[in-house]
């Protein structure tokens, strides 16, 4: 709720920052402006829009956030899943090796018999 | 050898523990519709990772182009080149919150690849090549032994035997083995994947997103009514203004497009989830038990071809 009603502080602000822009963009553009008054509302619209850059980044940052808190979970599940896939792997490797020492013992009885 | 000393009935009995053995693992498998609900999901979740950021990237380029058409309004070198800066920094800033956001999706990606690889058929392949590889080693090595002069002859072709039987068992105990590690992970990833697309569809049709695209539509205006007011547009800037315009349309639709893809998305694994829990019905039992009996069956043969070449 507390979060809500910053995002809506936050989105009047911008509404602000974005109406005295216009006030301050309407007056640059008088063309009986003296280069110094015409320099300090350049200047003034400059300071409007780096605040407008900060809401911004603010209202991202905020939104980011909320999105990321709840992935570590599934990140680690996804890691146990990775585990037990490995695992079944290791099943065609077991029989390979079973066959090994199957073979192994034949050779050996073989050997053993050819020298009878 | 064994099978030498063996009678018939207790060769029968055997028999009869391990297929009883074997039908009793094949049910604990997963179904074809099962395996085609995880294909599903990983489907619905296919590149979807790259989504949820893309609105935020796409307002992005919006600010850094109509930024440059007010940077331009500045007769001051120093405050034009420092509002190009601030411009490119935080379009910078942007791109990493939105990085981030990507990482987070990928997450689900790969999660179903996980279930991807976790069911697929390439564990009980892999058995097939092992086996048939140590069959046919296992039964020249019998004719070796075989052609030994004054041996006791061991049946041919029990290599084959073994090889079957190998196969049959290892392929019951891998599918058994897939769908306990399914039906133990799905259901706990449903939760979570519910609480990152709540959360997703919180985000995008957060009020906060709202401000966003809704500043980026006035301040387009905004930015090029200041550039008319200080300088001379040509046909290029008035197409720029256009297609900046449609740009916050796209957004739009954008975001409205990854509503639909994130609920499709939640349907998907909730459809794997029920899936998942569902008990096999008796149309897919039997045809799983028929392919069995067709397995066992084999192996049975080829056996009493041992036995009849040994009498």
């Amino acid at each position: 709720m507390d979060t809500e009603k910053i995002d809506i502080e936050k989105n009047i602000t911008l509404e602000q920052v974005r109406a005295s822009i216009e006030i301050v963009e309407s007056a640059r553009a008088d063309q009986s402006l003296s280069p110094d008054e015409k320099s300090k509302l350049e200047l003034a619209v400059v300071r409007l829009r780096d605040l407008e850059r900060s809401i911004i980044e603010s209202l991202e940052s905020d939104l980011v956030a909320s999105l990321i808190a709840d992935s570590r979970a599934l990140k680690a599940l996804t890691a146990q899943i990775k585990q037990s896939a490995d695992k079944l792997s290791g099943v065609a490797s077991a029989i390979e090796k079973a066959g090994t020492v199957v073979e192994s013992l034949i050779k050996v009885i073989t050997t053993a018999a050819g020298l009878l | 050898m064994r099978t030498q000393t063996q009678s018939p009935s207790s060769m029968k009995r055997q028999t009869l523990i391990i297929t009883l053995g074997l039908l009793l693992g094949s049910c604990a498998s997963l179904t074809k519709t099962q395996i085609g609900a995880v294909n599903q999901f990983s489907q619905a979740s296919k590149n979807f990772s790259a989504y949820p950021s893309r609105v935020m990237t796409a307002l992005a380029e919006i600010r850094v182009k109509r930024g440059v058409y007010f940077a331009n309004t500045l007769d001051s070198p120093k405050l034009h080149i420092n509002e190009l800066d601030k411009i490119y920094q935080a379009r910078k800033n942007s791109y990493k919150y939105s990085a981030k956001v990507d990482t987070t999706f990928k997450i689900i990606d790969k999660y179903a690849q996980s279930l991807m690889l976790l069911s697929s058929e390439k564990y009980v392949s892999d058995l097939k090549t092992q086996a048939n590889n140590f069959g046919v080693d296992l039964d020249s090595l019998i004719k070796g032994y075989n052609s030994i002069e004054g041996v006791k002859q061991v049946p041919a072709g029990i290599g084959g035997a073994i090889n079957k039987l190998i196969v049959l068992g290892g392929k019951q105990y891998v599918r058994s083995k897939q769908a306990k590690e399914i039906k133990k992970f799905v259901p706990a990833a449903d939760s979570l994947i519910s609480v990152m697309t709540t959360n997703l569809l919180e985000f995008l049709q957060s009020k906060n997103i709202q401000f966003l695209v809704k500043n980026e539509e006035e301040e387009v205006n905004s930015n090029y009514l200041s550039f008319l007011r200080q300088r001379q547009p040509g046909i290029e800037n008035e197409r720029d203004y256009l297609d900046l315009k449609s740009n916050i349309d796209a957004i739009k639709q954008l975001r409205d497009q990854t509503v639909a893809a994130t609920k499709h998305l939640r349907r998907a694994h909730k459809k794997l989830l029920l899936a998942i829990q569902r008990r096999k019905t008796l149309k897919e039992t039997i045809p799983e038990l028929q392919d069995l009996y067709e397995d066992v069956k084999e192996i049975n043969t080829t056996i009493e071809v041992i036995k009849s070449s040994k009498n």
